[in-house]
């Protein structure tokens, strides 16, 4: 990978903890290893105790690994400046309750190095941003686990990052505050950030991400373009229709199959060679046609076939992740 | 690794200062008033001419365990409650250096603690004042001493803080600060104890803060003064034994995993 | 049912506890122990705050003497040493506890422990903890001659305080006064003489001057009432007027030193300074 276009590397990293001296060490990473480009959205995926938080702490230097390389922003990882220009919302973020937003986000643009010069716009406006502006003067205290979680993605975004690394960041929020996210998400990738987050809504990433890495126990079992990793199946398709009076017909047709139905409306499997037919019957039938799509997997259907079969420790490897 | 930044430690600092203020220390100013003005009426009563005297000691005692207290309480959990909350996991995410990280810590729950002794000296010289007496200058030191002493113990409950938990951390300092005030004890430890060898109560004696070097409170009380050098002296004393324990916290701190 | 409850409650702890007063009050030891360690041992204990837990004791003093002179139907007042004996090693420097203390102890029952010889030692216990306290050593000296009736020890030990830096000029002279009422003219003489010689305060020298004048007056006295005493054996009688010495070979002046006549009586035979005189001085 150019390096100049690689906003993130990881190489063979591996890391074990010591429980103590009456337990086992657990390895919470074997090999991972991943590249993530600038300017894409890329999704982390794995089940509890995979491993994913202990990979970001590696990152921040909140854990050391044993082995593996790091490089951030095409730099090094032992060079700090990297720092400045990123944004890290760690997993169910804890912030100073005692503090205002306005408050919290002013202390952390300071410790990213922001210029006291037009730090207080910068702060009002990514409050703004993530729809804090009304309560920019209240006590974090005060506020929902909601409103917490946006004052998290504010932190991470206050220094402007070229990347943003979100762990969990749908996490508490409603269906306004993740569209909220999304939309932010989105808008990141728009001006040319790149934005790294993991996940266990496995649909935001399907709708998000560019690229996803899927871990499994410490290691990377998967990695690619969405649409590789979905397995898009071209001689297949999946039709959508509605109000065909009589659905047995369309059985009886060769090449078509009701995967499923609810209600009026029916899911389709149809093969390529009898498209053309089946929307003839669908249509003379009586019905509507909804949708034509190329037949897939989805994301859930790919992440559970990735991560069965686990190791027997799952539970102690599950509560190591935060 | 990176140079120290100025400007990330004062970050740290005033954040931490704002925190502890946040955290109502300064209501414990309402007891401590309550206790000077209500006990300077009832000594003048009860005390044989001594109200002064005894509210003079009585100001001292209550500013050295309070913020004692408040320095042991707050200093374990200035850097723990951060890791147990993950609070300083978006904060050390950025370019501030770990070291920056604890002297900010340590200077900020200095200032508040300090802001709170200095309050509490002026309310005691109102009291004084209200009693028909007054606060001289030679009567400073004793505060001062008991500022120094409220310094060493954060810097103990801060050390304690990033290498234990919460619980072991408070343990720990309340033993180091009390046997601090016993210092003369473990000093005196190789005439009752001939068998151990002298160098082992020297050096518990010398790794031990000594509280004694920072008790003015007699004298302040007595209006004796105080020999500048001395308060040199003692200045030296605490600036380099905090010095030792902040590094000492430093290294720890760089050590640790946040897991 | 909450309610019930709370009030139930509260009406009844009030008669609970007096019956357990009731029960438990006569077993209750109340003031032996505050005084399980000694006042060493307490200093130790107690590092850092020395001033306040003196404090303490204090009151406690002063409340124990308070309630056993008031109150107590026994007045024993036995704690008062050992609760003055930690005042004083916490807080050497607290003189109200030597001063007040020493009263408490040596009071003559009911009103204190009529234990002079105690409350003495305090006061040098305390003087000796004090060395620069001059005022400590004056009330020492005070004490002495008024509990003990030792106006030599109470002046020695007043000299010894006019002895300190910055102690009151007058100090001396209450020495000088003590000497003479304890009938040690010669060494009151000498201190009134090193006053009038050393003192820069001129009304301090006319005083010791004064003092001087009534002391050689007295010996003057002294002189005449032994030839008195002869002229008595010779006769069987006191002369009708001083006089009548002169018969007898007397050659001494029969004026004090302000040349007023001395005052005598002939019925008893003593000869005193006329109160009219200038040198008249009064020694209580």
């Amino acid at each position: 990978m150019n390096q100049a276009l690689s906003a993130l590397e990881f190489r063979g990293l591996a890391k074990t903890f010591k429980l103590g001296p009456w337990h086992k060490a657990h390895q919470a990473l074997a090999d991972v290893t991943l590249s993530v480009t600038s300017g894409e959205i890329f999704g982390y995926l794995g089940p509890n105790g995979a491993g994913k938080t202990t990979t970001l702490k590696i990152l921040f230097g909140l854990v050391r690994p044993q082995n593996g390389q790091i490089t951030v922003l095409g730099r090094p990882h032992a060079d700090r400046s990297w720092r400045a220009k990123t944004g890290y919302l760690p997993e169910n973020p804890y912030l100073y309750d005692s503090l205002t937003p306005r408050e919290y986000l002013t202390y952390a643009a300071k410790l990213s190095g922001l210029p006291s010069q037009g730090l207080a716009r910068r702060v009002d406006e990514t409050l703004d941003l993530v729809g804090l502006g009304e309560a920019r003067h209240r006590q974090i205290r005060t506020f929902s686990k909601g409103m917490v979680q946006r004052a998290g993605i504010a932190q991470a975004l206050v220094g402007d990052p070229e990347l943003v690394i979100l762990d969990e960041p749908m996490s508490g929020l409603d269906p306004i505050g993740r569209a909220l996210v999304r939309r932010l998400i989105l808008d990141l990738k728009s001006r040319g950030k790149t934005v790294f987050f993991s996940t266990h809504i496995l649909a935001d990433a399907e709708i998000l991400c560019d690229r996803v890495a899927i871990l499994r126990a410490g290691r990377v079992v998967s990695q690619g373009p969405l649409a590789e990793i979905l397995q898009v199946d071209v001689s297949h398709m999946e039709v959508i229709c509605t109000g065909v009076v009589d659905p047995a017909t369309l059985s009886a047709v060769e090449g078509i199959r009701v995967a499923s139905a609810a209600g009026a409306r029916l899911h389709l499997e149809v093969q390529n060679s009898s498209l053309s037919q089946a929307i003839a019957k669908i249509e003379s039938g009586g019905g509507r046609i909804v949708s034509v799509l190329p037949e897939r997997k989805t994301l859930e259907e790919v992440f559970l076939d990735e991560v069965q079969g686990t190791s027997p420790n799952r539970s102690k490897v599950a509560s190591w992740e935060a | 690794m990176g140079s120290l930044s100025l400007s990330r430690i004062m970050a740290v600092t005033s954040n931490t200062f704002r925190e502890a203020l946040r955290q109502r220390i300064l209501l414990g100013l309402v007891p401590f008033a309550i206790v000077l003005f209500g006990g300077g009426l009832l000594l003048r009563q009860i005390s044989v001419f001594q109200e002064v005297k005894i509210l003079k000691d009585l100001a001292l005692a209550a500013m050295d365990l309070f913020g004692s207290f408040a320095a042991v309480v707050m200093g374990v959990d200035l850097v723990n409650r951060e890791i147990e909350r993950r609070s300083a996991y978006p904060i050390l995410a950025r370019p501030l250096l770990r070291s920056e990280f604890v002297v900010g810590k340590f200077f900020g729950l200095v200032a508040a603690l300090g802001v709170n002794l200095v309050l509490m000296t002026l309310l005691l010289a109102i009291a004084l004042w209200a009693m028909g007496s007054e606060m001289t200058a030679g009567f400073l030191p004793a505060p001062y001493g008991i500022f120094l002493t409220l310094v060493l113990t954060i810097a103990l409950a801060l050390f304690f803080s990033v290498i234990t938990n919460s619980i072991l951390a408070f343990t720990f300092t309340i033993v180091m600060v009390i046997a601090g005030r016993f210092s003369d004890v473990v000093r005196n430890m190789a005439e009752v104890l001939p068998d151990i060898p002298r160098a082992v109560p020297q050096a518990l004696a010398l790794a031990l803060p000594n509280l004694q070097n920072f008790d003015f409170k007699l004298r302040a009380v007595y209006s004796d003064p105080i020999d500048p050098n001395v308060l040199v002296l003692v200045t030296l004393y605490a600036g380099f034994y905090c010095m030792v324990v902040l590094a000492l916290s430093v290294m720890a701190f760089e050590k640790k995993e946040l897991v | 049912m909450r309610y019930v409850c709370l009030i139930v409650g509260l009406l009844a702890l009030a008669p609970l506890q007096r019956l357990i007063n009731g029960v438990l009050g006569e077993f209750k030891e109340q003031e032996a122990v505050l005084l399980s360690w000694s006042g060493p041992t307490m200093k130790k204990l107690v590092p850092g705050f020395e001033g306040p837990v003196a404090d303490l004791f204090w009151l406690r003093t002063v409340q124990y003497y308070g309630g056993q002179r008031v109150f107590a139907a026994g007045k024993k007042f036995d704690l008062v040493a050992p609760l003055i004996d930690v005042t004083v090693a916490l807080d050497p420097r607290m003189d109200v506890a030597y001063r007040l203390g020493a009263i408490f102890l040596s009071e003559s029952p009911p009103a204190g422990a009529g234990r002079p010889l105690e409350g003495a030692k305090l006061m040098k216990r305390g003087i000796a903890a004090n060395p620069t306290n001059w005022r400590l050593g004056y009330e020492a000296g005070v004490f002495e001659s008024d509990f003990l009736g030792d106006y030599v020890g109470a002046s020695t030990t007043i000299l010894a305080a006019s002895e300190v830096p910055g102690a009151a000029p007058w100090l001396k002279s209450v020495a000088a006064v003590l000497l003479q009422k304890g009938g040690d003219r010669e060494t009151s003489r000498a201190v009134w003489r090193e006053i009038y010689a050393n003192s820069p305060e001129e009304f301090m020298k006319r005083s010791a001057e004064r003092r001087l004048k009534n002391l050689e007056s007295l010996d003057r006295c002294d002189r005449i009432a032994e030839a008195l005493a002869s002229y008595r054996a010779t006769f069987g009688r006191f002369p009708a007027t001083l006089q009548e010495l002169r018969g007898q070979g007397f050659r001494g002046p029969l004026v004090d030193l302000a040349e007023v006549p001395l005052a005598y009586n002939p019925q008893t035979g003593t000869v005193t300074v006329d109160p009219s005189s200038p040198v008249y001085q009064v020694v209580r």
